[in-house]
This record gives C-alpha cells, structure tokens and sequence, in this order.
C-alpha cells in the first residue's frame, strides 16, 4: 500500500473506531459523532492515516519474519526474504533458465546472422531465444563460433543453435524433438525442433526450501565437517541442490585406504554434487574413427564432458532419439560399449590409485573414456556422431574451487565426483470417479518434482508416488503387483548396469561400496517422457 | 417578533464541537445562519447550536462525495445545482427526501451511546421541518427556513459558543 487511496473501507472502519475509542477516553467532551466538525477534520484524515500506517506496520512485521513471510497467504517477493536471508550471507536461489540445443531446418545454403534474442517458442508457448549473435552458413569456421550450415539431402538445410529458456523454471525442461516455431522471422524458415532433452531449468527456490537449508547454511562454513562442507559449497555454487559425502569411515570412500594394510587413515575425502534438479545432458558431437565392420571408436576426453555419468545416446547429428526415454542407451541410439579409465593424475596432487583409476576417478574431473560403437551401417574411415551424455553441471569450477589455494583444507584431498543418478520409469494406473476429472499433466509434473527433489535418501517408494497421486484427485492407485510399476537404472562405477524395480528402489539392496553404490552416493532422477500416468475412469 | 429563550454558558456535561456557524450573537427562536470559515479564534459550541450545525453538514454534504462514508450526505444540493428543481413543490420534495437522510445519518451514530456517550435531549433531533423557501434568481440564491425540533421541544436553553483555549 502505497497511497491513502488504497485503504479499504474495512481497514478504515477499523482505525475509525479506534481512534474514536482513544480519543473519547483521554477527551470525554469531544463530540466525534457523524456530522461534528471534529469527526470530521480531526478523526476521519487521522484514520486514513491510521489504516495506512497500520497496513504498514503489518507489512513490516511480516517483512521481519521468515516465519510470517512463510506463513503469508499471498506469495511474497523474494526480494523480502533476501532482505533478511541477508543477514546470515544466504539468499534465495532464483532459480535457472534450461539450456539446450535446437536444429533449425532451412530452404537454402545462405548466409544467416542471427542476433542476440533470436527467438523460438514451442507450440505451447514457451519461448528460447539465443544469448549470443550467431553466424550460420556452409563451410563455417567453428573455431571462431560460426555454426555449420549443413545439407540433409532434399535441398534443404539445417543448423544446431544454442538456446536459453526466456524465464527459469522446470517447465522449460523439453524433451528431444518437440517442436519449435520461429518467433522472430528467418528467412527460408522450414521447421524447428528440440535437438536434444533440454536441461538446467529450475524454479526458484521457495522460503520453505530456503528455511530447511538455512540451519546449515548459517553454519560455520569450511571444508572440515559435513555441515560446514555443505554451507561453503552451497554459498558458493547456488546451482548445488544437494551434497553426498564420503570421508573418513564412510563406506564409499576408498582413497584413504591406499597403503600396503589397507586401512583407513583419513584426509580423503569424496563429494558427490547434485547440481542438477532435473537430468542434465550435454551434447557432444564427436568424429569416429572405423575400427572394424559396421564399428567406429572416440574417446572422450576429461575435459569435454568432465566427469559425465553415463552415455544417454549415440545417434546421427542430424537425428534425435527417443524423446526423454531414460533407457540406457536410449531408444534410437547405436549400442555401443565404452571403457572408462583415470587420465591427468600426473598433473593433480590428488591422491589416486592409478591400479584402481577406472574407480577411484568415476564420475570425477579425472576420468575419461574410449566409446565403441556398433552396427553402424557406414563404410567411411570417419563418421561423426551426436553424443549425449548425462552430467552434474559445474563440476570443474566445484573441483577448481575445493583445489583453490586459498581455500583448500590444508590436510585433506577434496574429490569433487556426478552421483551416481538412479533414473526412474513410473507407470501408474490411476483411477478417478467420472464426476471428478483428473488432470494428467499436473499428476506427471508432481510426480517429476517430486522424484526430482530427493536427494540422497536411498529409497523411493511407489506408495510415496501413490499419495501425491491421491493428493492430486485420483479416487485410488493401483498398487497391486501389475498396478503402477517403478524401474530404475544405475551405473555403477565400474560401468555395469543395474536394474532395480518393485514396490520401491531401494539403494540398499544393491548396495556396493566398492563400486561407489550406496545411499550417500546415488541420487533420483526422471525425466517428464519417463512419467506415464494411465488415467482409468471409475 | 423575536423572542429571547434562556441562555447558558454552564458546559458541564456537555460534548462540545468546533464552531462551523456563525455563531448566534443574541439567541432568539428564529435565527438566521451561515457557514463560516473556522476562524483563527475558533469557539466551542454544544446544545442545539452543534446539533444546527450537525444537521447542516448533513444535510448540505454532497451523498456519495465523503470518502469512506458514502451514505453520508444528501442530493439535495446536486438536485439545486443540477436544474432538478423547477417548483416549490419539488422544491419540498427534494428536502424531505434530503431531511430524512440526514436525520438518519445523525441518528446512526446518536444510537451508538456505548461509543459516543449519551446526548441530552436537546441535541437530539426530533425533526426538520422545511417553512418556507426563497429564490433569489438575481443572485442565484435558495434560501431555506427550516424549524427544526428536538427530544427537548420548547424547554432549550442556549449554550452560549465560547472561545477555545488553545
């Protein structure tokens, strides 16, 4: 409230009668009824005053409290909890826009310079625009960042273009091959779609998150116990949303170990950094080299996707693969196998057992690995393929940082590493009473939230999925053995699948320290075309 | 033709207001009166000469204009100005009609004696009564005479306005 013409009559009625009630008893003479000259001049401007001041001593109370801005019925702006977050060095993460790539199908070889906010909206209206101008034509030089104009045979062409949701949000989350428009005119435009599962995109985090990190956010802040670990990186990298550790007696820690008896002597110790809400992929776009019949061979070096999880698909430059499908590898990709191994241990003071590299440098900035790919119909000595790959973004700067001299613990070896991601596949039957329709999309959206949100907790239950199910308005959930299915995958470190299913995933029963699978270390994640609600009227 | 009727200057269980009338230099039963600006001496006034005052503002107040209070007031002034009013007769109309808004906005708040205390029967008004109207074309002018009686009837004794302390 800004203005005295924005008291309401019920907020004045309020201060009105107040007054009126202060007044009379500290001035029993003063006539203040309806029509006095006191009533008039004296209470009624000092009431408006009043309901105004009133209003804004409410708001400011509001505004001092995390608790009453938690508790307000009306959304509050961010910028009130980051007045008081403030105070303790923490302030709400504001969430980020999704990133990804979008291949664009034109009619001729030309010329294109795309400017800055070029943009694209799906049918649905979300909008991507470019964040940088882009040079886009045949023969381009990509060393100085022009894109490839490439021809697909009937005349036409396409280019891949890198795009930045508009807003932040998890709905901004497209999977590969939806399809885009041209918001802003390009010339010779023929069609447009998602070149692979965009990523990245998170909402902003709420107050109610914000209060249930703040105790270890205000926390000392160092690279000693989990707390304090868990404070200085989160400070640091708002990006992180969770953070598995493994030190010294932690199961999953094996670098501490490195000496002839085998026991634990400490100052190791192993982060894993959810620094993704939803899967995150990157796409790289490797050239092969033809080993044998039908089979081609890369490598992908530490570097181009650093400490990358697990290959989500090989396919074409020009194709997409099954959208969203979280099949390893995915539904339209080659089969391949790929062999992980340590790489740049002579130049990191990190203490890794090169005889057990493939191991100790899983998921971490020190891996790097060599990709066979199979039943490839292609006689070239060379082929490119599209990689996609699934990461924890940031993970160089979070190694880069724990490494900075000035920051370092002192008398530890801090290995930043992806967790281990168990990705999920739920298939619900739901049933609703026909007098009660469900909306399917807000269920699938809940339930990717939600498996999205777990951290480190080691077990997802179908009967949690079938309470946000219920939450949602469905009459029951179908939990007998046929009724919603749950699968998940891992990869453990040391490259072998594992498959878990049933009423819940239970990290536990395939727990294997060795290979870095535990609790502590693997993390849930799905993807919105991996969320299939079956809607059953009653 | 004037008659005196007994005045005062005892305030003594009195709520008093602020002088909006000029004040009433003889009290007489008939009295002619018009709004003053609050001057720099302002007097405190209370009896029937606040209730005169009251009824005034009720009555001359526009209905609908007094922000967060708009069933206080009157059309009566709208209907003049706005050409409304073509003969005595709706003339009286218009004033009974605005009368007994007025009266009723007075009583609204003469009702409430747990919030504003009890009012001696003098500033309690009975009624309005409209006795003859003028209009003075050349100026551009209504005069209005109006007999208005309260819970007291004839035993009033006029409180004498007296200056404010500041």
């Amino acid at each position: 409230m800004t203005t005295l013409n924005e008291v309401t009559q019920a907020q004045f009625d309020t201060a009105e009668a107040t007054l009126i009630s202060l007044v009379r008893a500290a001035y029993p003479s003063l006539d203040l009824r309806r029509g006095t000259v006191l009533r008039d001049m004296l209470i009624r401007p000092a009431a408006a005053v009043f309901a105004w001041n009133s209003d804004q001593l409410v708001e400011l109370q509001t505004r001092m409290s995390l608790i009453n801005l938690e508790a307000s019925p009306t959304p509050v702006p961010a910028e009130w909890a980051n007045a008081i977050l403030a105070n303790f060095g923490v302030t709400l993460n504001p969430g980020a826009a999704a990133t990804g790539l979008a291949k664009i199908m034109v009619t001729g070889a030309r010329t294109y310079n795309l400017a800055i906010g070029f943009q694209l909206a799906t049918l649905s209206g979300l909008v991507y625009q470019t964040t940088q101008a882009n040079t886009v034509k045949v023969g381009a030089d990509t060393s100085t960042g022009e894109i490839e104009l490439t021809p697909v045979g009937d005349g036409n062409y396409y280019f891949i273009l890198p795009v930045t949701a508009v807003a932040t949000g998890t709905q901004y989350v497209i999977a590969q091959g939806t399809a885009l428009d041209s918001v802003t005119t390009l010339y010779g435009f023929v069609s447009a779609e998602a070149y692979v599962d965009f990523s990245g995109g998170t909402s902003a985090e709420t107050l109610e998150e914000a209060l249930v990190r703040l105790p270890a956010a205000v926390s000392y802040r160092a690279l000693e116990s989990r707390t304090s670990l868990d404070a200085k990186l989160r400070n640091a990298f708002p990006v992180i949303r969770a953070l598995g550790v493994q030190g010294y007696g932690d199961a999953a820690q094996l670098r501490d170990k490195h000496n002839p008896m085998g026991f634990a002597i400490g100052s190791r110790v192993d982060v894993y950094a959810r620094t993704f809400m939803t899967p995150s992929t990157v796409v790289l776009i490797k050239t092969a080299t033809r080993i044998g019949a039908n089979t081609f061979q890369f490598t992908i070096g530490r570097t181009e996707a650093p400490g990358y999880y697990i290959i989500k698909s090989i396919s074409e430059t020009d194709s997409s693969v099954s959208p969203g499908s979280t099949g390893v590898p995915a539904v339209g990709s080659y089969a391949f196998t790929e062999v992980r191994e340590a790489d740049g241990l002579q130049t990191t003071f990190h203490d890794i057992d090169s005889a057990n590299g493939m191991i100790e440098t899983a998921y971490s900035i020190y891996q790097k690995s060599t990709v066979i790919v199979t039943g490839v119909p292609i006689v070239a000595n060379t082929h490119d393929f599209k990689v996609e790959v699934y990461v924890a973004p940031s993970l160089t700067d979070l190694q880069s940082y724990v490494d900075d001299i000035n920051i370092r613990n002192l008398e530890a070896d801090y290995l930043m590493r992806c967790p281990l991601i168990c990705l999920v596949e739920v298939t619900a039957p739901v049933y609703y009473k026909a007098e009660a329709p469900i909306d399917v999309a807000k269920m699938r959206t809940d339930v990717y939230n939600y498996i999205n949100s777990r951290n480190f907790v080691g077990r997802l239950t179908r009967s949690e999925l079938a309470a946000i199910l219920r939450d949602d308005g469905a009459a029951w959930v179908d939990l007998a053995p046929n009724g919603v299915i749950l699968n998940g995958i891992i990869r453990d470190a040391a490259g072998t699948i594992i498959r878990l299913t049933g009423d819940a995933l239970d990290i536990q029963t395939v727990y294997d320290a060795q290979k870095l699978v535990t609790a502590d270390t693997v993390v849930f994640a799905a993807e919105l075309a991996s969320i299939n609600i079956v809607a059953i009227p009653e | 033709m004037s008659t005196f009727m007994p005045y005062t200057t005892d305030y003594t269980n009195r709520q008093v207001d602020i002088e909006l009338l000029q004040s009433i230099a003889q009290p007489v039963n008939i009295q002619q009166v018009s709004i003053s600006s609050v001057t720099q001496a302002p007097k405190a006034v209370t009896g029937i000469q606040k209730l005169v005052q009251r009824y005034t503002s009720a009555l001359l107040a526009y209905l609908g204009t007094v922000h967060f209070d708009p069933t206080y007031g009157t059309n009566l002034i709208a209907a003049v100005l706005g050409g409304g009013i073509q003969n005595v007769a709706q003339l009286q109309a218009a004033f009974a009609s605005a009368s007994s808004l007025a009266i009723g906005a007075l009583r609204s708040d003469d009702r409430k004696v747990d919030v504003f205390g009890s009012i001696p029967n003098d500033e309690n008004i009975s009624s309005a009564q409209l006795l003859d109207q003028q209009v003075v074309y050349a100026t551009a002018t209504v005069n209005l005479r109006i007999l208005i009686t309260t819970l007291a009837g004839d035993s009033v004794t006029f409180v004498v306005p007296a200056t404010a302390s500041r």
